[in-house]
């Protein structure tokens, strides 16, 4: 790739994909060093991942320089505090995976080693997260900077229209520079000698060429996994479920400050409230459960039109490389996980920062591509192994599906992690990867997945100290959950407010980082 | 379950990492019913000086000890940075922070795109860290509530009397009725070795074994093994408390290895750090040291070859890996001890909680010794860092100014920038701050961080006046 001053930045596919990398390149490359087209076509719908996100879709819209007001009315946002997992654990089980952590460390050692001392008294782990309990009634509160006030041990993110999103992103984009062609692209051009696309050809006869393609067809991936023919990693052994009805129903009276994950026999459901809607999936795999079996289930689950539910088909996994050559894969067209976590997004948000710090300023750019490579497939590779967690130590018995992923192998690395859990108690940490050990212990306790010890040192502590302690901090997060308005009323405020920003940066509460 | 905790810990061993391994377990582990026994190799009495690099303050507070009462008791020297000098050029590795709290990423952006030769920036970085300025004028301060710093801009360590320290050391042992017993014996490989020994002593049985043997004085040739270095300690006596060196450590670079200069107030040590080929000779040209002033020859072993935790028995064990600097006495071995105790096995299964504490220091051990090696690497530019991961990470800040993400606390991204730029590598990618706005808005925040800085540094009293000050509190 011969590269030019101004660079041309070719972006195939609008979408969520296809706008955030466009507002977010534009807005952070200098304009007299990078030109920016998109190529899209109306007449290609979208997937429109991610209508649930995580904290970290705070800190795209921050670095995109969006007021939060703004995007929240631009895009019929709702605020998120978690996910509610219902039926993962057992048939009427239920526990909440919240945006923090449960307790507070005691004497220098984790909350959750004392909790398990006393867990045969039967109060749930979230019982002890600020963020579970505001959910669980229905309310919600920015948390505050204060490290010491259980009120900053949380973080929140939103529930989005994509749709909306797109749309929001689109005109800032073009605000910002962004060049946008209408047109479905009918042919790739590749350079015979390097391998490197060069041009586009689009159905109107016109012609896009550029010297860096960035791929956010979605699961088309027409240019990575089409015209380069990179390989692709197939996770549908761990991750088995492969096809999603997607199906829309009224706004809720009093929507929820939670994303729902109902368990069922085929597979799971999705609820996401919406300021306008509320948007519903179920999430099967056709191995399992024949599509009109999975529609029908879904359809009484919500009370929807039989004609109504929209189907997606997916693989899990990921092509070997994100960028290949001159090409470089921004979510779906690069892999898809599982909507379970949210994650979709970030991941798009993911590919996005790393595209930035490795952006290609000459021809030679081999060690900023084997950065973006090592540094995706880290992340993919880190994601995957907690998604996979939920469906191998699922409690659903006699179900064929259930059955499966309950003895299902799954990645050494993940196997390892679980193991060192069993027997210690401790979670094994990382700091490149998405998900920290409030997540990991917010899945494996509740879904029943308990370490056959804890740390010895609890032993040592009395019962009496330790039971006082857990009634007083359960009995704290009670008053302080009382004070707080509704999830309802805190955004009809937030909407109709002065625009300022939120008061804290924290992602997931003081205790876990920024 | 309460039957299955370990209940007894045996620590063997000897000097100053001896008995703070007591220390740490008397404070982590007795409140929860553990009994912690001393057993001591017999020794002549210590001498030298012990250094403490940044966090210092940390690992005394972690240990529920009073910073000031031990820098007094102790004879320390204060030490704000490092200075490590190679035959080209010179550099000073700074314990606090670059610019003023929080933003040291943003200022070497700034730094970095600003269209300055590269001089240009080594001198605009000197004057963005207060650590730097201080040592560069003779300053010293701790920062304290209410100071106009934070620890994190001014972090600090020292280098103490080795017999006072561990003088002080036995002092709240005994206080706190921790048994040492004496073996009669100066030197063991092992501590299963000196389980082995029949008939002179008995080890009674425990729980777990901390084997904490410096082999102080294990070796009398000059021959180093493969993954051995080798580390010969020489003292001065004389007082530098009448006239106090610059709070900085030097470490010149030698064809051999690494010669380090570490002053208490009342003693100046030198110490070379060597590979398989060795040149004492180069060092005697250097320092005035000779055979009668030598007090320490140890062989160290390359702590990456394998695991410390073997059995029932952890070994604790000096990260110093071949031609590195002399680095931290006590750090990376108080990192390792509370690494143990927050992963504090269970007795009948000892498995588990060794898989992941060998991971945990795993991890750590190579970032550290990642950076030692990009250390050497970069020294001379010569570019020829041993260790891939390393390597990896020099050419990817080469090129995009990224920091690969580091895992463990063994070294910062600040402390990766620094030691790259330092040795002369600019990134390729500056587009951080490429637009003319940027670039005006990256000038003003150096200099006015610069000015902030400087007026930090003025405000602070000489080292001197901090050590003589300390001095009159020594006895207290």
């Amino acid at each position: 790739m011969n590269l030019h001053n101004p660079l041309e930045v070719v972006i195939v596919g609008g979408g969520s994909a296809g706008w955030m990398t466009a507002v977010a390149l534009s807005t952070k490359l200098p304009k007299q060093n990078y030109r920016i087209t998109l190529v899209e076509s109306e007449q290609i719908g979208t997937v429109g991942v991610g209508e649930a996100t995580i904290p970290h879709i705070r800190m795209f819209n921050k670095l995109i320089g969006v007021d939060e007001t703004d995007f929240i009315e631009a895009t019929g946002a709702t605020y998120k505090l978690g996910i509610q997992f219902e039926g993962w654990g057992g048939e009427n089980s239920r526990y909440f995976h919240p945006f923090g952590g449960s307790g507070h460390d005691i004497q220098g050692m984790d909350f959750h080693h004392f909790w398990l001392k006393n867990r045969r008294k039967g109060v749930a782990f979230d019982t002890y997260s600020m963020a579970a309990q505001l959910a669980h009634s229905g309310k919600f509160q920015y948390p505050t900077s204060a490290p010491q006030e259980l009120t900053s041990h949380y973080g929140y993110a939103f529930h989005l229209d994509a749709a909306l999103y797109a749309k929001y992103l689109r005109s800032l984009a073009e605000q910002r520079g962004v060049h946008r062609m209408e047109g479905r692209i009918e042919n790739v051009i590749r350079n015979s000698d390097s391998g490197d696309v060069e041009e586009l050809r689009l159905d109107s006869g016109a012609t896009v060429s550029g010297e860096l393609f960035v791929d956010c067809s979605g699961f088309r991936s027409l240019l990575l996994r089409g015209a380069m023919a990179e390989p692709f990693e197939d996770w549908s052994k761990w991750l088995p479920c492969n096809a999603a009805y997607a199906s829309p129903s009224p706004v809720m009276s009093r929507p929820s400050p939670f994303t729902r994950s109902i368990a069922g026999d085929f597979g799971w459901r999705w609820e996401i409230p919406l300021q306008h809607r509320t948007g519903n999936g179920y999430v099967f795999c056709d191995a399992f459960c024949s599509p009109e079996k999975a529609r029908d289930s879904f359809v009484k689950a919500i009370d929807a039109e039989k004609d109504n539910p929209h189907l997606i088909k997916f693989n899990t996994g990921k092509v070997r490389n994100g960028w290949v050559n001159n090409c470089v894969g921004i979510g779906l067209a690069s892999g898809f996980l599982e909507p379970l976590e949210s994650t979709s997004l970030y991941l798009i948000q993911a590919g996005i920062i790393e595209l930035l710090n490795c952006m290609p300023v000459d021809n030679n750019y081999h060690v900023e591509r084997t950065e973006f490579n090592r540094a995706l497939n880290l992340e993919y590779e880190r994601v995957r192994d907690f998604l996979i967690l939920h469906y191998k130590i699922n409690g659903r018995k006699g179900s064929e599906f259930w059955d499966y992923c309950r003895s299902m192998s799954v990645p050494v690395s993940l196997q390892n992690k679980m193991d060192i859990f069993r027997h210690t108690g401790r979670v094994q940490t990382y700091r490149q990867g998405l998900f920290m050990e409030p997540s990991w212990l917010a899945v494996y306790f509740g879904q029943g997945y308990y370490p056959v010890r804890h740390d010895p040192r609890v032993e040592m502590v009395n019962d009496l100290e330790i039971e006082k302690y857990l009634d007083s901090l359960r009995e704290k997060i009670r008053k302080s959950v009382e004070t707080v308005a509704s999830h309802k009323d805190f955004l009809a405020s937030r909407v109709s407010s002065a625009h300022a920003p939120s008061p804290t940066a924290s992602l997931y509460g003081e205790h876990y980082g920024k | 379950m309460e039957n299955d905790s370990i209940k007894e810990i045996a620590v063997v061993g000897d000097g100053t990492v001896f008995l703070l391994c007591l220390l740490a377990f008397r404070l982590k582990l007795a409140p929860y019913g553990v009994v912690v026994r001393g057993y001591e190799l017999s020794g002549p009495e210590a001498q030298g000086v012990v250094h403490i690099g940044r966090g210092m303050e940390n690992l005394f507070s972690s240990l529920a000890l009073d910073t000031p009462r031990v820098l007094a008791q102790c004879e320390a020297v204060m030490v704000l940075g490092e200075k490590y000098q190679f035959s080209s050029h010179s550099w000073i590795h700074s314990y606090g922070e670059y610019g003023i709290d929080g933003q040291t990423d943003r200022l070497w952006r700034a730094l970095l795109a600003a269209q300055k030769e590269m001089k240009d920036i080594f001198g605009d970085a000197r004057a963005l860290s207060l650590s730097t300025l201080a040592i560069q004028t003779e300053k010293f301060a701790v920062p304290s509530k209410g100071a106009p710093f934070s620890n994190q801009l001014l972090d600090f360590g020292a280098v103490l009397s080795r017999r006072k320290l561990d003088a002080y050391f036995r002092r709240l042992l005994s206080r706190a009725n921790v048994s040492i017993s004496k073996l009669p014996l100066e030197k063991g490989s092992n501590v299963n070795s000196l389980k082995a020994v029949k008939g002179a002593f008995d080890l009674p049985e425990a729980d777990f074994w901390v084997d904490c043997i410096s082999q102080s004085n294990a070796v009398n040739n000059h021959t180093v093994s493969k993954n051995h270095v080798m580390s010969v300690e020489w003292l001065i006596h004389e007082d530098n408390s009448a006239k106090v060196p610059s709070p900085v450590i030097q470490h010149k670079k030698m064809s051999s290895g690494w010669l380090s200069v570490l002053k208490s107030q009342y003693c100046t040590s030198y110490r070379l750090v060597t590979g398989e080929s060795r040149d004492e000779d180069e060092v005697k040209v250097d320092f005035p040291v000779s055979d009668a002033n030598e007090i320490s020859r140890r062989m160290i072993e390359d702590c990456t070859e394998h695991t410390p935790w073997e059995g029932n028995t952890l070994k604790i064990t000096s990260l110093i890996s071949p031609l590195s600097p002399a680095g931290d006495d006590l750090v990376e071995s108080v990192t390792a001890l509370f690494l143990f105790i927050e992963n504090l096995p269970f007795k009948s299964n000892l498995g588990p909680a060794k898989k992941l504490f060998t991971s945990q220091w795993k991890a750590y051990s190579e970032e550290f010794l990642d950076y030692i090696s990009a250390l050497n690497g970069l020294a001379e530019g010569s570019m020829e860092v041993n260790r891939s991961v390393a390597r990896d990470r020099i050419a990817c800040f080469s090129v995009t100014g990224k920091i690969v993400p580091l895992e463990t606390d063994a070294f910062t991204k600040s402390d990766w920038i620094e030691l790259m730029v330092m040795n002369g590598i600019r990134p390729k990618n500056t587009s951080f701050y490429s637009g003319e706005s940027e670039l005006n808005a990256a000038s003003t925040l150096i200099a006015s961080t610069k000015a902030k800085l400087n007026k930090l540094c003025a405000g602070m009293p000489l080292h001197q006046q901090f050590i003589d000050a300390m001095k009159l509190h020594a006895g207290e």
